[in-house]
């Protein structure tokens, strides 16, 4: 078995993997969600000022 | 001290328990939708730790450490079901949200019979059965882990335990509903978060470090235990059996009720990605947590009658007491969460579902309803309690077949009807029923060692599909309506603006300068100088 320190590869890579990848991909959805919000902002005030409200 | 210390702690804890309540009674008196949504009111965080609290239960505190004590490193796999609740936040979260709105659905029973147009209450009556019986199921299980905890560590009688902290969590729910149960999930998750943050990295440190850890395993258990791969060093046909085993208890996350009405409850849609966000370090921090208290309590309690002990083993002999009753405060918070939610979910279905809308014809006074709810809160809890004081052996594992239960029921035909205009009543209605059925038959009757959720959860998808392809698909100005409003996209491909939507943006306009037109931001000024100068003109 691979051993790195105390650990085996595999106990490390179970350790460390699972928390990088879940965070960054929900990091990287909210960055995503945050720059279409101020798209979205620009549509609603384009909308809201042609209406004249 | 320590023993009277730590109760203290924990009976002052259940006092601020009950006084949240109390105080929320005011803004839960207020009907039907502030009782059952909190009145779409609450902010990300309180939503996103009651979500997280509420989903946790006394598996966290008790189980999972104990798990990771008797297995090791393939424990692990428990975090990486979380991945089931990414797929929550990022697909069906901001859906559910808007078809809630849309219909204006309260309950979960109500969400699905809008949507299918099920005037034959067919689906509620479904939905009252199985929820009744599971939740019941599931509450009764974690007042035994209550008991437990209770006599662990406290030296206090199991069903003085099972009793009292029963009793406390139904007053709570019985008067503040959602917004109380919400408030109190916010602390117990905040609580259980510094829980499974210290006390991992404090038996570590009395260990010597990470890497002691690491080696003192070795030479108790073998390299395999530090594996992830259920006692081999490699990959085997019975670890890969067991790896998706452990990774369909996420599915539960999906379909749970009690966790799939907070996103009805979102105050708009854009809270989604803040809740996603706090939600998975959440959940990152306390299922790793909860692995690296079962592998350091081994290490530093290697002779443990009993692994399921570890927790509450730990904070007692590695804290001082003060600590000690916080730590344990927390681990009664996982149950007390997951109580007050399911309790409040079976009790609205009988009181909404079944009191107003089947019975009543929906014409039933919302104070009447809340008053039904309540009695049935009460009613649900005290059987449960009934249950709890002559506990069967395996009435852990049955928690976990009533988690299978609720999700198979209810997670397919939601899913489904976000995505799909296809699918009938009929479909759904015979999804939600052999879901839950394969799960007991697959308890009973396993033909493969894997967890039930999983093939029932599947048997369930395909059953709405097939019969959704052979009868004949909705129809009507009404469903065209609902549709056409619930997928209308704007110019950006996005979902067009919901009421709720246009007035957090309308707030963001007003509170952001640089949103603002020249006109808007000159009359503002105006306005300002008009009232600064106005107190003057009073003097005058």
């Amino acid at each position: 078995m691979f051993m790195m320190d105390a650990f085996p590869i595999s106990g490390w890579l179970i350790l460390i993997l699972p928390p990088i990848l879940m965070i960054g991909s929900v990091a990287i959805w909210y960055a995503r969600e945050v720059k279409m919000e101020k798209l979205e902002n620009d549509l609603f005030r384009k909308k809201y000022d042609d209406k004249g409200l | 001290m320590g023993g009277i210390g730590i109760l203290s702690i924990v009976i002052i804890y259940m006092i601020l328990l009950l006084a949240l309540g109390i105080w929320s009674a005011r803004i839960s008196s207020q009907g039907s939708a502030a009782y059952f949504l909190g009145g779409r009111k609450l902010g990300p965080w309180v939503l996103s730790m009651s979500e997280k609290a509420s989903e946790s239960s006394g598996f966290m505190t008790v189980g999972l450490p104990g798990e990771a004590y008797s297995t090791g490193m393939s424990a692990a796999w428990n975090a990486v079901s979380s991945v089931f609740s990414i797929f929550n936040w990022l697909f069906f979260a901001k859906r559910i949200r808007r078809l809630s709105e849309i219909q204006n659905s309260i309950t979960v029973p109500d969400f699905l019979s809008a949507r299918y147009k099920d005037d034959t209450h067919i689906m509620r009556w479904v939905s009252i059965i199985v929820m009744t019986v599971f939740m019941t199921v599931y509450v009764c299980a974690q007042f035994v882990a209550f008991g437990v905890l209770f006599e662990v560590v406290l030296g206090v009688n199991f069903a003085t335990g099972v009793v009292v902290g029963g009793i406390v969590t139904i007053i709570y729910t019985i008067m503040g509903g959602f917004f109380a149960v919400s408030l109190t999930d916010f602390i117990q998750g905040l609580l259980m978060a510094f829980a499974f943050l210290v006390l991992p990295i404090l038996a570590i440190t009395e260990l010597g470090g990470f890497n002691e850890l690491g080696y003192q395993l070795t030479d108790m258990m073998g390299q395999e235990f530090l594996a992830p791969f259920f006692g081999s060093s490699a990959l085997t046909w019975a670890g890969l059996i067991a790896i998706i085993s452990y990774l369909f208890i996420g599915i539960g996350f999906n379909g749970s009720p009690h966790v799939l009405v907070r996103y009805m409850a979102l105050r708009n849609t854009r809270d989604v990605k803040r809740i996603a966000m706090i939600g998975i370090v959440w959940m990152m921090i306390a299922y790793y947590g909860a692995v690296l208290i079962g592998l350091s309590g081994l290490a530093l309690f290697p002779n443990l009658a009993d692994p399921e002990h570890i927790f509450p083993t730990m904070a007692v002999e590695l804290f001082p007491w003060w600590l000690a009753g916080i730590i344990i405060a927390g681990a009664l918070s996982a149950m007390m969460s997951s109580i007050d939610s399911m309790l409040l979910i079976a009790s609205s279905t009988i009181a909404e579902d079944l009191w107003n809308k089947i019975l009543k014809k929906g014409e039933l006074r919302e104070d009447k309803t809340i008053l039904i709810s309540r009695i049935a809160t009460a009613a649900l809890g005290v059987l449960a309690i009934i249950i709890a004081l002559n506990p069967l052996d395996t009435v852990f594992w049955l928690a976990v077949f009533a988690w299978a239960g609720l999700a198979t029921c209810f997670g397919p035909p939601i899913i489904l009807s976000l995505f799909w205009k296809r699918v009938t009543k009929a479909g759904a209605i015979a999804g939600m029923i052999v879901g839950p059925l394969v799960t007991v038959i697959w308890y009973f009757w396993s033909p493969v060692d894997i967890y039930e959720g999983g093939p029932a959860f599947i048997a369930a998808m395909l059953t709405i599909v097939i019969v959704s392809l052979m009868t004949k698909p909705p129809e009507g100005d009404d469903f065209e309506r609902l549709w056409d409003k619930y997928s209308e996209k704007n110019e950006l491909g996005r979902f067009s603006f919901l009421p709720s939507d246009e007035e957090v943006i309308r707030n963001l306009k007003s509170s952001n300068l640089d949103n603002k037109t020249e006109k808007e931001i000159i009359m503002e000024l105006i306005d300002r100088d008009f009232k600064s100068a106005s107190t003057f003109q009073t003097n005058g």
